[in-house]
């Protein structure tokens, strides 16, 4: 019976390399013969334990048949709530109101509010950008640490730190990963490279910049951003890149913008909670300098998505920035 | 305004900003910003609970120039004031309890990381008790959500990578159902706080319009959110989790992030739909039954392990039966007992995990039940503090685990007869397997093992460890003995949570 | 003199504290000390006894619930007799477990068990109750489980179990009285408010009930009597003593007050709790003996018999007259003195001979005469033969089962009582004659003095003077007995 893809396949990761942990051992999901014999099965050691007989040998008949017949209700029983999950979806769809309708109960005051007072409440021509930055723009804050958060997960998870305790750099002969692979100095790659990556900066500068009076924004200007920095080092490899936007480079930019972004969300937030005048210039609607403090938030979360987009890249590809 | 009212909103961002902080500093560095920082929060929440009691009311607070429904808002009353601080402090004292075990287990480059989730995780925290608006507690869910997967994984070895990746999918699928919950109801009301909602609701409910819709999100709300917190059957992943952790992680995982999801689940069953649409739903019924089994299945696999600390997570699931089955009476009394099991609970298993971190170091950093034969002579604090968690669980008059009972007692009282029958019969039968598991290991604490194992080791006390475990007896004592006051303060807070 | 409630509490967990921090080697200060402080317990317990008076709240927990101290009949004849076996079994212990090891710890949880039965015995509310019996428990544990081998674990946590169920039940009560009651106060005729139970009087019945059962568990009261026999054999004699003896009367003590203090007699009286109750009982008197005639275990079969004995009491108790009340009381006194003695007497045999079955003791008597001749009285005593304590007690109890006027069970009941009486001498006095008389085969003369020391044999003196004195002078107790029933039923 073949083994049950992922979860095994993490298993094995996890079991071959410096982290074993002694006496644990994991039933493996999937796997119908288990060796008895071996003194870390789990089972086996609860059969040892068990002070009846009653037990030992039940123990011992589900290490044995258990772990089949587990598998075989397993796989009907996901298909069987995986389909009764779409089939409630689907006879919920059929009773909400019909998509893009006038009298929809989304279309309330609300939206009204935003669709037509943004740009003097906020200074910003792109509805959007004022509701998620301004009106909203607590929850943008908190999205903006999720996806800090989740680069430091990552961090956390593949990031080798030189002399770890219990970990080594793997050679790259041995292991056949290219963790340490640089480009062999492609020159059509290089061309293209060096034409697009100024490009994909400065289009990323501009849809960030004009997030407040155009579609755009900090999130989709900083993945720009972030496609340009993960293709230079593609390109040029990481030592090049590393000239201008190391490990340093990377902690300095993200915490300055994430520490930015709290101040002035907290500075919006206190003035307007105590009723106090903020004084931000709202700018002139449809030009870059408008939307008060939305144009600084969008900077912020701009470099901040680039820098996360750029840590993924180089944590998978080589443990580290 | 006054200055504290603004507390609440300066410990959620601030909170934020400290975490950031936390990932540039140095180990120790970010120790001492984290734990500074989780003190000065205790402290903010603290001054927060004063002046709820005092103005005796709940106050709104503005996140910005725009008020509901535009802009998003907090809620701030004495329940939530009360919640706030106890999470704040256990947290300061579950890290202060384990803090060697943190730079023992991580590695030294990313011990700074373990604050910044700390720090993170303490942020969203008060983000959920705190909030006024469901799309915010999303957000904040997903930083919990992540955070905590963050903690366990943090002690690197093989079974805390497959452990946090089960918790994490399984987390994950639970944030999904609530998303979609989120996503139905705006999609049929239109509003995203939750006092509008409440209003719309209401409206939709007497006019008999979309009730299919409701009955499904309300369904998606209470799986997703019983998925996160590890309400039978969905408790798979926490055994695993918690139990594999360094003790400070398990110890911040079962008693505040667990109870963060149940928070919110509260909040949406009180302000969005109200106790009445709710026990016409039917939704009690099932959260009893199912708190019911876990108390049972919880305790019954307790007593099957050898690990301490796999046994101390499957004590918790057992405990957060306790919790869903005071909601499950769908009373005022039995919400007021959930909030007391929430605060007990809180107070109790972290400083179960911290003891038995402390065990492990006395036996050679082995955790099943053999090795820490007489540890409790080598760590008498440790085996102190567990005696007094250990009958805390139990149930004994003085401890915090009994005014849980005597208020889940009250609460079914006021049930019917067959909901009455059903939960004395399983907080007998609970305390009952509390018992067969709890106090032969306090014995076993206290026997000098028979091969003279370890025999002369000792436990060396750092302030850090004795202190929180000293302030954990204290707290958990004082819980017990000087309940009045703060069931009173629940039962104010609660009559103020549904207006 | 409120304070003076504290001293009989508080004194004995001094002495267990002192203990722990100074744990004294040598065997010499530590007898001394230990029988010093039972003593000084005795006499602070009589002191209380005498003295005090009215009620001590001491802890409030939550709003109306406060842990309370008072005295009153019931609980002076409680705590009198708790000091004073306690004493006697202290005492006993010095010798028989000489050169035992770990008696430092066995004293510690000594006097920390008497602490927690005088908080039983002292409880003016029914939390104080609860929170004494969980205690009385979870100090016990130690002693019943000290020689720590295999069987004396199972034994302890089959008894860990059996109690803690008992008390989630008797816990149910608690709630019950709490929520349909003036209050939790003992209070004699019973709490209740007729207003309040009005329209729910099945499910207060059945809360009586429940708890009636629970704390009866701790008194061995079918069907939650199984931990006795595991839990006996294995502990030492000491503790078994008091196991059977004194911790079983603690049960007794809840069973009485939850009955005729909360719920009061008058609402049980008639009703199937009442039925129920004195057919379970009859039920384990008859169940008790019949298992103790077929052990051979000589201390399983002391077990069995205190399961059989222990329901005469609860069987008294459930009549709910005066006349069975004050046999009830009288048999709790008795009966505790022969339990006890009796254990002592197999400790020593078993100690001495190393002997466990009752077949082997044959001859046993030339050799340890003055033992086995307590041993013969104590039986006599238990079987109720007149002039001992046992028959008094007895008596009472037939009396007013007939008197009491219930449909079945006022005949029944002493002609249960008759039949297990003689199963009790089919039991008790084999042994006596095997010792005594081995038969003809035996060569008697050449038996080693087996006979224990002073520590073992004065106990036995005292307890066997006791009850024959009891048998000749029954009159105070069962009139102090009387009193406290007028009020009550």
């Amino acid at each position: 019976m073949k083994p049950n893809g992922f979860l095994a396949a993490l298993v094995r990761f996890a079991e071959s390399g410096e982290f074993r942990e002694e006496s644990y051992a994991l039933p493996r999901a999937g796997k119908t013969a288990l060796d008895l014999d071996t003194p870390e099965n789990r089972w086996l050691a609860a059969a040892q334990h068990a002070e009846k007989p009653a037990a030992a040998r039940f123990a011992a008949w589900f290490a044995r048949r258990g772990m089949a017949v587990f598998d075989s209700l397993y796989r009907v029983l996901s298909v069987l709530i995986c389909c009764t999950l779409i089939g409630v979806l689907l006879a919920v769809v059929c009773f909400l109101p019909p998509f893009g309708s006038a009298e929809n109960p989304t279309v309330n005051e609300v939206v009204e509010r935003y669709v037509c007072h943004t740009v003097d409440e906020t200074g910003a021509t792109n509805a959007v950008a004022g509701m998620i930055s301004a009106y909203r723009g607590f929850d943008t804050l908190g999205e903006a640490h999720v996806l800090f958060v989740a680069a430091c997960s990552v961090i956390v998870l593949l990031r080798v730190d030189a002399g770890a305790r219990g970990r080594r750099r793997p050679d790259p002969a041995q292991t056949g990963r290219d963790m340490e692979y640089e480009p062999n100095g492609d020159l059509i790659l290089r061309r293209v490279a060096g034409l697009l990556v100024p490009l994909a900066f400065l289009f990323g500068l501009y849809v960030v910049l004009n997030g407040t009076s155009s579609p755009g924004g900090g999130f989709s200007g900083g993945a720009l951003m972030g496609a340009g920095l993960i293709l230079h080092a593609v390109a040029f490899g990481f030592e090049r890149t590393e000239r201008f936007f190391g490990d340093a480079v990377y902690h300095l930019v993200k915490t300055a913008c994430l520490a930015a972004y709290a101040l002035l969300m907290a500075y919006f937030i206190y003035m307007g909670a105590n009723g106090l005048d903020d004084h931000v210039w709202l700018g002139i609607p449809g030009t870059i300098l408008s939307g008060g403090l939305i144009l600084p938030i969008n900077l912020a979360v701009g470099l901040e998505v680039a820098c996360t987009m750029y840590c993924f890249y180089a944590l998978f590809r080589k443990g580290g920035l | 305004m006054a200055l504290v009212q603004n507390f609440p909103f300066i410990t959620i961002v601030f909170s934020l900003t400290c975490g950031v902080l936390c990932a540039v500093l140095p180990g120790r560095g970010a120790k001492r910003l984290c734990l500074g920082w989780l003190a000065l929060t205790t402290a903010m929440s603290g001054a927060v609970l004063r002046f709820t009691l005092t103005t005796d009311g709940s106050f709104l607070y503005r996140m910005g120039k725009w008020g509901a429904p535009f802009g998003n808002e907090l809620r701030v009353g004495v329940l939530e004031a009360l919640m706030a601080t106890a999470f704040s402090g256990v947290m300061l004292l579950s890290l202060l309890g384990g803090m060697r075990h943190i730079f023992a287990d991580c590695e030294p480059g990313k011990v700074n990381l373990y604050f910044t989730m700390c720090a993170l995780l303490m942020s969203s925290l008060f983000a959920l008790i705190y909030t006024n608006d469901l799309f915010t507690a999303y957000v904040f869910v997903e930083i919990n959500t992540i955070a905590s997967c963050a903690l366990v994984m943090l002690r690197s070895s093989d079974r805390t990578l497959v452990a946090t990746t089960r918790y994490l999918i399984m987390s994950l699928l639970g944030s999904g159902l609530f998303l979609l919950g989120i996503v139905t109801l705006y999609g049929i009301t239109g509003e995203l706080l939750l006092e509008s909602i409440a209003e719309k609701v209401q409206a939709l409910f007497a006019a008999g319009q979309y009730s299919l819709p409701l009955t499904v999100i309300i369904g998606f709300f209470s799986v997703g959110l019983a998925v996160k917190s590890a309400l039978f059957p969905f408790h798979s992943w926490l055994p695993d989790a918690h139990g594999s952790a360094t003790p400070s992680s398990s110890a911040i995982l079962s008693g505040l992030v667990l109870k963060g999801y149940i928070i919110v689940l509260i909040k949406i069953f009180y302000r969005v739909f109200g106790l009445e649409i709710i026990v016409s739903e039917q939704v009690s019924r099932f959260l009893l039954l199912f708190g019911v089994l876990a108390m049972l299945v919880g305790s019954v696999n307790a007593l099957r392990e050898r690990d301490l600390k796999r046994l101390l997570a499957y004590s918790s699931v057992a405990q957060v039966g306790y919790i869903y089955v005071g909601i499950g009476l769908h009373s005022e009394l039995g919400m007021v007992a959930a909030c007391v099991q929430i605060l007990a609970h809180a107070l109790t298993k972290p400083m179960l995990f911290i003891c038995a971190g402390g065990f492990m170091d006395v036996s050679g950093g082995h955790k099943d039940l053999a090795a820490i034969t007489g540890a409790g002579l080598r760590d008498p604090l440790g085996g102190a503090a567990f005696s007094v968690g250990a009958l805390s669980m139990m149930g004994i008059p003085f401890f915090a685990g009994f005014v849980t009972k005597l208020e889940l007692a009250r609460g079914a009282l006021e049930a019917g007869p067959v909901t009455l029958g059903i939960t004395f019969a399983a907080l007998a039968v609970s305390t009952l397997l509390n018992a067969l598991y709890y106090i032969p290991i306090v014995f076993n604490l206290y026997t000098r093992p028979r091969d003279g194992a370890w025999a002369g080791v000792r436990q060396r006390y750092h302030w850090e460890y004795a202190a929180a475990l000293a302030a954990f007896i204290a707290l958990n004592l004082g819980f017990g003995m000087g309940s009045d006051w703060v069931v009173g303060a629940i039962r104010r807070g609660l009559a103020l949570f549904g207006m | 003199m409120g304070f003076l409630l504290l001293l009989p509490i508080l004194f004995p967990l001094a002495a267990a504290l002192a203990l722990c921090l100074r744990p004294l080697r040598a065997q010499r200060r530590r007898r001394a000390f230990t029988v010093a402080a039972l003593a000084l317990e005795l006499g602070l317990t009589a002191l209380c006894a005498a003295l005090a008076g009215g009620t001590l709240p001491l802890l409030p927990l939550a709003e109306g619930l406060c842990v309370t101290f008072g005295i009153d009949g019931l609980g002076r004849i409680f705590s009198l007799l708790v000091a004073f076996m306690w004493l006697l079994s202290g005492v006993f212990t010095q010798e028989y477990m000489a050169d035992r090891e770990h008696l430092g710890r066995y004293h510690v949880f000594l006097f920390l068990t008497e602490g927690a039965l005088m908080c039983l015995c002292l409880a003016a509310n029914y939390l104080t109750l609860y929170l004494g019996f969980e205690l009385m428990t979870l100090c016990s544990l130690p002693l019943a489980l000290h020689t720590q081998t295999g069987p004396a674990r199972r034994g302890g946590y089959k008894y860990l179990f059996y109690s803690v169920f008992g008390a989630c039940l008797g816990l149910l009560g608690f709630y019950t009285v709490h929520t349909y009651g003036r209050g939790t106060a003992f209070a004699p005729g019973g709490v209740l408010d007729p207003a309040k139970v009005a329209g729910h009087e099945g499910f207060v019945a059945a809360a009586a009930f429940l708890a009636v059962v629970g704390f009866g568990a701790k008194a061995g009261l079918f069907p939650l009597h199984a931990w006795l026999p595991a839990a006996h054999p294995e502990a030492p004699a000491g503790a078994s003593a008091l196991l059977s003896g004194v911790i079983t009367k603690g049960g007794v003590l809840c069973v009485i007050r939850v009955v005729y203090y909360q719920f009061g007699a008058a609402f049980l009286r008639g009703t199937w709790v009442q039925y129920a109750w004195l057919a379970l009982a009859l039920v384990t008197v008859l169940l008790g003996s019949m298992l103790a005639y077929q052990e051979k275990l000589f201390k399983k079969r002391l077990a069995y018999s205190t399961v059989s004995q222990a329901a005469y009491i609860l069987f008294g108790l459930a009549l709910l007259q005066p006349t069975a009340f004050a046999g009830a009381i009288l048999h709790v006194v008795v009966h505790s003195a022969i339990k006890d003695g009796l254990f002592f007497t197999a400790g020593a045999v078993i100690e001495k001979t190393g002997q466990t079955d009752v077949r082997a003791l044959r001859g046993v008597g030339r050799a340890m005469p003055f033992t086995m001749g307590c041993y013969t009285v104590l039986s006599l005593g238990l079987i109720g033969i007149p002039p001992l304590g046992g028959f008094a007690s007895k008596w009472l109890l037939a009396e007013g089962s007939l008197a009491s006027g219930i449909p079945v069970f006022g005949w029944l009941g002493p002609a249960v009582l008759l039949v297990s009486a003689l199963l009790t001498a089919g039991y008790l006095f084999p042994i006596t004659v095997s010792a005594f008389l081995p038969g003809a085969d035996l060569d008697g003369t050449s038996a080693p003095p087996l006979e224990p020391g002073p520590w073992i044999t004065l106990p036995l003196a005292v307890l066997t003077a006791l009850t024959v004195l009891t048998g000749l002078f029954p009159g105070p107790l069962a009139d102090a007995a009387a009193a406290i029933a007028a009020a009550l039923c």
